[in-house]
């Protein structure tokens, strides 16, 4: 590669997939038409530096993560940055912002009624036995109604953009998503990095998220208490999301508790503090339910606190999210949405699901097996990208495998057509120039006692690795601001 | 405040300022002894080095210049080590990073990265000095910031607590160390030359020498040196100095109060009356033990300080 090329020499146009940017070989978008013009004019020996001064704040800052390896915790990482921001207009956004509340509200309303009355299951429409044999479907939760009948806080919902240029839903993320710091992270290294690139265009604030988390927080704070105590519970300083779990907390202002920070006594939970006990009233947890509470669920775990659902059950603390709102990010139960949507809401999804068949249902097992090498088939309670199986990639005797598997356990695997993820302009350091890269989209919705709020755009995921769909950072993913535009 | 970020609070505080400590040291003592009056061969300056290091300097012959050298620096296998103590300190900058100001933990985090990435084959070659003296810096800046950026609360009274704790054990540790090292040198015979050389190097080693100079307008020897960093109550560098520290420090921590008997407060008051009343004359003769029974003091207040306030326990 010569010094004199540009970022964008040969750059390798696929009309086979969506490209962000790009509508034609060479040519730009009207959405992009000024981001592009200032990296095209931009030398390399420039970029490269800017590159670089990203980088070296992202380490600097410590905005890292752990990925653990067979078991044992490895050296930190910077979650990959790249400098080409991802642009969405904002008549896109605006129906994606719908769309959004519109789903979490339904899957709110469905957690509520399982957890009740369930009439859904009663009317047909979402199967009893696939809530019942969910791993995430908690007992403890039968008949609690949380403060504002709010079950799922935080939510984190996957879009995809296929070759028809449409969102669709992935996946939803109802326990602990997470991602939203580097969300912040990243729009601050663009405004330090390139900040003349902002004077120019009116892009949508993403700095007031934690403002509003911490009011939302607030908001379901047990009846009664006007000035509410709130911190984050955190697995502690080896988990891979905890730069997350001290940037929230620092820009909330509240605490950042590991497990044994806290106790119990009278079914209220305290904070060990240097001058005593103090009450703690809401807790936004980062540990999954198996590890919340020993005295209920798993016996051995140390992180959690002893007593805190007999507490949450007596309205002395609210728990974000709610215990058991899992149930509803399986991933079989998840292809149920848009008829969640209709059935409480009376309406038709704003953003479509990727279709997805359920192994568990006789007709749609066969078409599974019979159209493997079409598929990407997914374990139906696993996150973060992991045990998800892009068949045509497979040799035909591991494809065999993955037909056992299924059949051995239908209830746990569901399968998907292999959407065509959009691709967006990515700086490859390798080659020294711009590439297209699969991406996705991780939105962040919340919602509390009546409000409800969805970041501006949200993480945008880049699989760097040249055809992979996988855009997981612990599988070599990386990450772009993303820019919703303001009208 | 959780008691458990209080705990880090107070150990980021001195495992900062043992790192400074460690790279002063070093640095002081390795150059010095290069164009020494008296001959110091090798293996003495680096047992030196060693004892206050905390490593086993029965081991130093075995050692070459080098590798000592990053051991007692760089190396991350050394619990010991500036890095391994500077790792200690960022981790529990990390572990509690909500706590202090950004502006704060960009500082812990850059030293911990110029610090892991420094190029070992240089450090051994010729990069003592450079890395020693960023260090120093590093360590200024974090002060700094310590005390520009922070509420001026109880996040900020641990840390600088911490500080002041560590640096007084450290004057005691040193102090004591050098008096070794003239034992060793003059083979138990009088020599006022090299002992007024040797209390000089003290005063570098603890970086009290141009203030003591102006102090007393006279060339350093055992008493003004001791004197110096022992009593005198407005030099940062005196052990009685940061005893007031850790006084006041104290004072914004905690429920005990200075009547509380074998409380931290109380022991602190106690140790301060006895400092006031004491000068050189009355120290000199034993002066060796006395310097042992005011660092063991020091680790007891530091045991009653977590066990009272950060493990809740009774003291």
């Amino acid at each position: 590669m010569t010094e004199n090329h540009t970022l964008f020499d040969n750059y390798p146009f696929d009309a086979r997939f969506f490209d962000e940017v790009f509508a034609n070989e060479g040519q730009i978008k009207p959405l992009y038409q000024n981001v592009f013009g200032k990296f095209n004019n931009m030398d390399l020996e420039t970029f490269r530096r800017l590159n670089d001064y990203a980088k070296q704040a992202f380490l600097n800052q410590g905005i890292t993560y752990a990925v653990y390896k067979d078991g044992h915790k490895g050296a930190e990482q910077i979650f990959p940055f790249d400098l080409f921001p991802r642009i969405i207009s904002a008549s896109d956004w605006k129906r994606l912002d719908e769309g959004l509340k519109q789903r979490n509200q339904a899957l709110n309303m469905f957690i509520k009624d399982i957890y009740g009355d369930k009439k859904i299951l009663k009317d047909g429409i979402v199967p009893a036995s696939l809530v019942h044999t969910s791993p995430h479907f908690c007992q403890e939760m039968v008949n609690i109604r949380p403060v504002g009948g709010v079950y799922c806080h935080i939510s984190g919902t996957d879009l995809i953009r296929h070759s028809d240029g449409e969102y669709y839903v992935l996946e939803d993320n109802l326990r602990s998503p997470s991602g939203v710091s580097y969300v912040l992270s990243n729009r601050d290294a663009m405004k330090r990095t390139l900040s003349n690139f902002f004077r120019w265009s009116q892009v949508a604030q993403v700095n007031e998220y934690a403002h509003e988390l911490l009011l939302t927080l607030k908001s379901v704070a047990p009846e009664g208490i006007d000035d509410p105590t709130c911190a984050l519970l955190t697995p502690g300083a080896f988990n891979s999301a905890y730069f997350e779990h001290t940037f929230l907390t620092q820009a909330m202002g509240i605490e950042l508790v590991e497990g044994s920070d806290l106790i119990t006594k009278d079914n209220k939970v305290y904070m060990k503090t240097l001058h005593g006990e103090k009450q703690l009233h809401v807790l936004y947890r980062r540990i999954d339910d198996a590890f919340l509470d020993p005295l209920v669920f798993r016996r051995d775990s140390v992180l959690g606190v002893p007593g805190i659902i007999a507490a949450y059950r007596a309205g002395n603390i609210t728990i974000v999210n709610a215990p058991g709102t899992g149930v509803a990010d399986d991933k079989a139960i998840c292809s149920y949405v848009p008829d969640m949507i209709r059935y409480y809401l009376s309406e038709e999804p704003k953003i479509p699901n990727v279709p997805t068949y359920l192994c568990e249902k006789p007709q749609d097992l066969q078409y599974v097996l019979e159209h493997l090498d079409e598929l990407v088939v997914k374990p139906v309670d696993m996150s973060g990208g992991y045990g998800v199986l892009v068949c045509n990639l497979l040799s035909k005797a591991e494809q065999e495998d993955v037909k056992k598997q299924i059949q051995a356990d239908p209830r746990n695997y569901i399968a998907q057509p292999r959407m065509s993820l959009s691709v967006h302009s990515t700086y490859i350091e390798g080659k020294e120039r711009f590439e297209p890269r699969h991406i996705d989209l991780r939105t962040f919705t919340l919602t509390g006692k009546d409000r409800e709020y969805v970041l501006p755009g949200g993480l945008s995921r880049v699989a760097l690795q040249e055809g992979s769909l996988i855009v997981n950072s612990s599988q070599g993913g990386g990450s772009k601001d993303t820019w919703v535009m303001v009208e | 405040m959780l008691a458990r970020v209080a705990y880090s609070l107070y150990w980021m505080g001195r495992y900062l300022e043992r790192t400074e400590h460690l790279a002063r040291f070093t640095k002081v003592q390795y150059f010095t002894s290069q164009d020494a009056p008296f001959s110091q061969n090798l293996g003495f300056v680096l047992s030196s080095i060693a004892n206050l290091a905390g490593m086993p300097i029965d081991k130093v012959e075995k050692w070459d210049e080098q590798q000592l050298l990053y051991d007692v620096i760089l190396s991350p296998d050394q619990p010991l080590s500036l890095l391994s103590n500077l790792t200690l300190a960022r981790e529990n900058g990390r572990s509690m990073r909500n706590a202090i100001s950004s502006e704060l933990w960009l500082m812990i985090n850059r030293y911990y990265i110029f610090a892991r990435d420094y190029d070992p084959y240089y450090f051994k070659t010729q990069g003592l000095f450079d890395f020693t003296t960023k260090a120093e810096e590093h360590c200024a800046l974090i002060r700094g910031y310590v005390d520009a950026t922070l509420t001026h609360d109880e996040t900020w009274a641990l840390i600088r607590l911490g500080i002041h704790l560590e640096r007084a054990a450290q004057i005691a540790r040193a102090i004591s160390c050098k008096m070794y090292d003239i034992f060793r040198a003059s083979n138990g015979e009088n020599d006022s030359a090299m002992e007024n050389y040797s209390y000089a190097i003290l005063l570098k080693l603890l970086e009290a020498f141009d203030m003591n100079r102006k102090y007393y307008k006279a060339a350093p020897e055992k008493k003004n040196v001791i004197e110096f960093l022992v009593f005198n109550e407005l030099s940062p560098r005196s052990i009685h100095f940061n005893l007031q520290q850790i006084r006041y420090f104290l004072k914004h921590l905690g429920t005990d109060n200075d009547t509380a008997q074998g409380q931290p407060k109380a022991m602190i008051k106690e140790m301060l009356s006895e400092f006031s009343k004491l000068d050189y004359e009355q120290v000199e003769g034993e002066l060796q033990p006395f310097i042992n029974k005011t660092l063991q003091s020091i680790y007891t207040i530091h045991a009653k300080i977590e066990s009272l306030y950060f493990r809740g326990e009774d003291a």
